[in-house]
C-alpha cells in the first residue's frame, strides 16, 4: 500500500500572506503615525483595535521562533542575562529577541505600551512587567480572578472596573478618545471570528477528519493575532467552505484515518512538521486541542462591549479549574469521536501542565478513552527527548481500540 | 532542666505538625492548614481554630510523582505528598489562597484526592494597589467566610473577627520589635532562631506565640552589645525553612542583620487599625503588606526596597534563597540582581528546594561569598 500525502488545505498560503502583511504594517506603525501594544493571548485585543493600536503578539511571535529552531538560540541570551531555564520559554525566546533584534522577521516592533490580562497564567503578569521595565513604557494591566467554581458576579465586576481604568489610561496614552460605536462594531467583528473558527474546528467532527491540529496551529493565527478585524471572520468562513469541500470529496487529512487523537496543551513547536508527519504514518489524526480550542469559548455580543468582553475574558478555560478543563477535555472527547488523549506535559508551561495527571484520570473514568502524558517544551528542544517521546506514542497508539470502523 | 525560650521555638519550628497535633490533644480544637502567607488566617482564629501553615515536607517525594511533575516547585510536591502519605492526618481543613499558578493548580488537584475534606480558595487579586481590588478582595473575603460559617455550622461575629485581627496585630508588632532589636544588635540573636520565631508563629495560635515571644524580647532588650565586626547579610527570597542552612551564617561568622523573606517580614510587616469592617480591614491589610513577587503593583519598587534594606541595616551583601521553579521570583531575579550590583552591593544567588539535600555546595559558595565580603570590608 502506498500513503498518499492529502492535498494541501489552501488557506494555509492565505494565512502566511495575512500574518506577512500584518507584521509589515506594525513595523512601518511609527512611520505611518500609528501606536504599537505588545499584549498576550488573552489580552483585550478589542479594545487595542478600537483605539487604533496595533496589537502584536509576543507569544505568536515566540511561536514563529520556536517553529524556526531559533527557540535555544534566542532562550540563552534570557540565560545569559540571569533568567532561569525554568522560565516559559516563549518569554526567554521574547527577550532574546528583544535584545538581539533576532527572529525570523527580524524582531518585533518596540511598543509605545503593553496591554496583558492574567487570565492565561501569572507568568504573563511578570512577563510584562520585566517588558514594561525593559522597555520603560507604560503597562496596561487587567486582573482576572482565577476561576475554581462558578465565575462570581464579584470578580466580574473587578475585571470590569479594571477595564473602565484600562480605557481611561489608554486614552491618555494614545491622547484619543475611545468611540464605543467602534467597540461595539470590533466586539461583533471578533464574535464573528470567534465563531466561524469554532465552525472550522467543527468539521473535525466528520470522520474521517479533513483537517487536523497541525494544520490548525498554523491556521489559528489570525484568530489570535486579528481577531476584530473584518478580514478574519471573512478568512474562517473561506476556510469553512474548503473545509465542507474536502469532507464531500471525502479528503482526510490523514488518509486511512485510523485513529482520533486529542492533544492538550501547547504545541511543540520545534518538531511541529517532524510530528505531523509521524502520527500521518501512523494513521493518527489529532482532531481536536484545547489550546486551539481556547479561542471559540468567547462570546462575544455589541450591545454592550464592555460587558461582554469583561465576561469573556473574565474565564477562558485556561482560567478555569482543572475540574472544569476536565469536563472541556470530556465533551471534545465525546463530540469528537476521540480514541486517546495526548497530554503534553510543558515544562515551560506549568499552569498548563500541572493537574494533567488528575485531569487524564478524571477522563479516563468518565469516557474511557486513555491518555498519556509526553515530556516536552513548546520552544525549548532542550528539554526534549525525541526518541523517548516518540517510543511512548507509538507504544499508546498500538494500545488504543479505535471506536468505529476504519475507512479507508 | 526546663527548654528556654529559644528551645521551644526551634522545635515548634522544626517539627510544626508535631506541634498541631499536640495543639489538638490539649485543647480539642480544630485544625485547618493554610498555604500561602495571603490567607486571611484571621477568619479561622477568630473561629477558635489553629490555622497551621503547610509549608512542604522535608521527605523525598514519592507519591505525588503521579499527580506533579518534577518541573513544579518542591513546596507544592512535597506538600502534595505528605497530604498523600497521610501525613497530615491532623487537619480538620485545608485552605488555599490565590498565590501563584502552582498553588492555585494545587488546589484542585487536593480537592479531587481529598473530596471529604474542607477545602476552600480565597481568590486573592494579583494587582494589589488599587482600589477596585480592595472592593473585590473584600467581598471575596466575605463570601469565604459565609461558606466557612456554614461548614462549622456556626457564626462568626465581627467583634470575634475584630478580636483577632487585634491578636494578630499584637503579634505583628512583637515580631516587628525583634527585627528592629536584631538590626541593632545583630549578634544577640543568631539568623537560624529569628527565623525559627517566624516560623513558630506560623504554626501556633497567636496568643501562645506572642506570650513566648515576649520573654524572648524581654532578654534581647537587655541583651549586651556584641562587637559590630563581622560581616552583615540581609535575606532574600521565598520559603526558607532550612535550619542546617541558617546555621552555616554562624559557622561562617556573619550575622543575619534583615530579611526580606516569605518566612521572614514579609509575613508579618504592616499591621491595620481595626476600627470599622473588620472584613474590609483584614482586605486592607493584605493590600498594603509589603508583596509578594506573585503580586503585580503599580507603585512598589522592589529594587529600591531592597537597597534601602540593606542601607538601613547597614548590611554588607544579600543572600537570595530562591526555591528551584519559583516563577514569580525567577522573573523578578535578574533586574533585582542588576540593581544590587549597580548600587555596588555584592549578592549571591541559591537555588533552594523543600526536601532535604547536601549542603556542601552550598556551604562552599556560602563560604566564598562570605570571605569575600570579608575581605571587602576590611580594605
Amino acid at each position: 500500500m502506498h500513503d498518499t500525502l492529502p492535498p494541501r488545505i489552501r488557506a494555509t498560503s492565505r494565512v502566511k500572506e495575512m500574518m506577512s502583511a500584518y507584521y509589515l504594517e506594525a513595523k512601518n506603525a511609527a512611520y505611518n503615525g500609528r501606536k504599537v501594544a505588545w499584549t498576550n493571548g488573552g489580552g483585550l485585543v478589542e479594545l487595542l483595535v478600537a483605539m487604533d493600536v496595533i496589537p502584536v503578539y509576543p507569544e505568536n511571535h515566540a511561536a514563529m521562533c520556536g517553529a524556526a529552531r531559533m527557540g535555544v538560540e534566542l532562550s540563552e541570551v534570557a540565560e545569559g542575562i540571569g533568567y532561569s531555564r525554568d522560565t516559559c520559554s516563549y518569554f526567554r525566546c521574547d527577550i532574546g529577541s528583544a535584545i538581539t533584534g533576532k527572529s525570523p522577521i527580524m524582531g518585533l516592533p518596540r511598543p509605545d505600551f503593553l496591554l496583558c490580562c492574567n487570565n492565561t497564567c501569572g507568568t504573563v503578569t511578570k512577563w510584562y512587567e520585566v517588558l514594561a521595565r525593559f522597555f520603560d513604557v507604560p503597562l496596561v494591566f487587567i486582573d482576572a480572578p482565577f476561576v475554581h467554581d462558578e465565575a462570581t458576579a464579584n470578580s466580574i465586576q473587578y475585571v470590569k472596573r479594571q477595564i473602565d481604568r484600562a480605557i481611561g489610561q489608554m486614552e491618555s496614552i494614545v491622547g484619543r478618545r475611545l468611540d464605543m460605536g467602534r467597540l461595539g462594531e470590533v466586539v461583533e467583528l471578533s464574535g464573528k471570528a470567534t465563531r466561524a473558527w469554532g465552525e472550522v474546528l467543527a468539521s473535525c467532527k466528520n470522520i474521517p477528519s479533513p483537517m487536523n491540529a497541525f494544520d490548525g496551529f498554523i491556521l489559528m493565527a489570525p484568530i489570535v493575532t486579528l481577531r476584530g478585524q473584518s478580514e478574519v471572520a471573512d478568512f474562517y468562513e473561506s476556510l469553512k467552505e474548503e473545509l465542507k469541500e474536502r469532507v464531500l470529496k471525502g479528503i482526510a487529512a490523514v488518509p486511512g484515518e485510523k485513529y482520533r487523537l486529542l492533544w492538550d496543551n501547547l504545541p511543540i513547536w520545534f518538531r511541529i512538521r517532524d510530528l505531523s508527519e509521524r502520527f500521518m504514518k501512523l494513521k493518527a489524526c489529532i482532531v481536536a486541542s484545547t489550546y486551539l480550542d481556547g479561542w471559540v469559548s468567547y462570546e462575544l455580543d455589541s450591545a454592550n462591549p464592555i460587558e461582554a468582553i469583561g465576561r469573556a475574558y473574565a474565564s477562558p478555560f485556561i482560567n478555569e479549574s482543572i475540574q472544569k478543563r476536565a469536563a472541556m477535555l470530556r465533551d471534545l472527547v465525546e463530540a469528537y469521536s476521540v480514541d486517546g488523549v495526548i497530554f503534553h506535559s510543558n515544562r515551560s508551561c506549568r499552569p498548563y501542565s500541572l493537574g494533567q495527571y488528575d485531569i487524564k484520570e478524571m477522563l479516563t473514568e468518565w469516557t474511557g478513552a486513555p491518555g498519556i502524558l509526553i515530556e516536552a517544551d513548546m520552544n525549548d528542544e532542550r528539554a526534549y527527548s525525541e526518541g523517548a517521546v516518540l517510543t511512548r506514542i507509538e507504544a499508546f497508539i498500538e494500545t488504543l481500540k479505535p471506536r468505529r470502523a476504519v475507512v479507508v | 532542666m526546663s527548654e528556654s525560650v529559644l528551645e521551644q521555638f526551634s522545635r515548634i519550628a522544626a517539627k510544626p505538625y508535631d506541634y498541631a497535633r499536640e495543639w489538638k490533644k490539649r485543647t480539642g480544637g480544630r485544625v485547618f492548614g493554610y498555604f500561602c502567607t495571603y490567607f486571611p488566617e484571621e477568619l479561622l482564629h477568630a473561629a477558635g481554630l489553629l490555622p497551621m501553615r503547610i509549608l512542604g515536607y522535608k521527605e523525598n517525594v514519592s507519591l505525588a510523582d503521579s499527580h506533579a511533575q518534577p518541573f513544579i516547585c518542591s513546596l507544592v510536591r512535597t506538600s502534595l505528598d505528605a497530604a498523600l502519605k497521610d501525613k497530615f492526618d491532623f487537619l480538620d481543613g485545608v485552605v488555599f489562597p490565590h498565590s501563584c499558578d502552582s498553588i492555585q493548580n494545587l488546589a484542585d488537584i487536593w480537592r479531587h484526592n481529598f473530596p471529604r475534606q474542607f477545602s476552600e480558595v480565597v481568590v486573592l487579586p494579583v494587582w494589589v494597589d488599587i482600589p477596585e481590588a480592595e472592593d473585590y478582595l473584600t467581598e471575596e473575603i466575605s463570601r469565604f467566610r459565609q461558606k466557612f460559617e456554614k461548614h462549622l455550622g456556626a457564626s462568626i461575629s465581627d467583634a470575634d473577627i475584630a478580636k483577632s485581627v487585634g491578636i494578630y496585630n499584637e503579634n505583628r508588632r512583637a515580631l516587628t520589635e525583634l527585627y528592629s532589636l536584631r538590626r541593632e544588635n545583630p549578634g544577640s540573636i543568631t539568623g537560624k532562631a529569628v527565623l525559627d520565631v517566624v516560623r513558630a508563629s506560623m504554626s501556633m495560635r497567636k496568643e501562645e506565640h506572642t506570650a513566648l515571644l515576649g520573654k524572648l524580647l524581654g532578654e534581647l532588650r537587655v541583651a549586651p552589645k556584641t562587637n559590630g565586626a563581622t560581616v552583615r547579610v540581609v535575606l532574600y527570597g521565598n520559603a526558607c525553612d532550612h535550619p542546617d542552612l541558617m546555621n552555616l551564617f554562624d559557622e561562617m561568622d556573619a550575622v543575619i542583620v534583615d530579611d526580606d523573606l516569605c518566612t521572614g517580614s514579609r509575613y508579618f510587616l504592616h499591621t491595620e487599625a481595626v476600627n470599622g469592617d473588620p472584613i474590609r480591614k483584614i482586605a486592607q491589610r493584605y493590600m498594603k503588606r509589603v508583596p509578594c513577587p506573585s503580586k503585580h503593583t503599580t507603585s512598589f519598587d522592589r529594587r529600591r526596597y531592597l537597597v534601602d534594606m540593606v542601607k538601613e541595616s547597614k548590611a554588607d551583601g544579600v543572600v537570595m534563597l530562591i526555591l528551584k521553579f519559583c516563577d514569580p521570583h525567577a522573573f523578578d531575579y535578574p533586574d533585582l540582581a542588576k540593581r544590587l550590583t549597580e548600587s555596588n552591593i555584592p549578592h549571591l544567588l541559591l537555588e533552594t528546594e523543600m526536601q532535604p539535600s547536601s549542603l556542601e555546595q552550598i556551604r562552599t559558595r556560602l563560604q566564598a561569598f562570605v570571605e569575600m565580603l570579608k575581605e571587602k570590608k576590611n580594605v
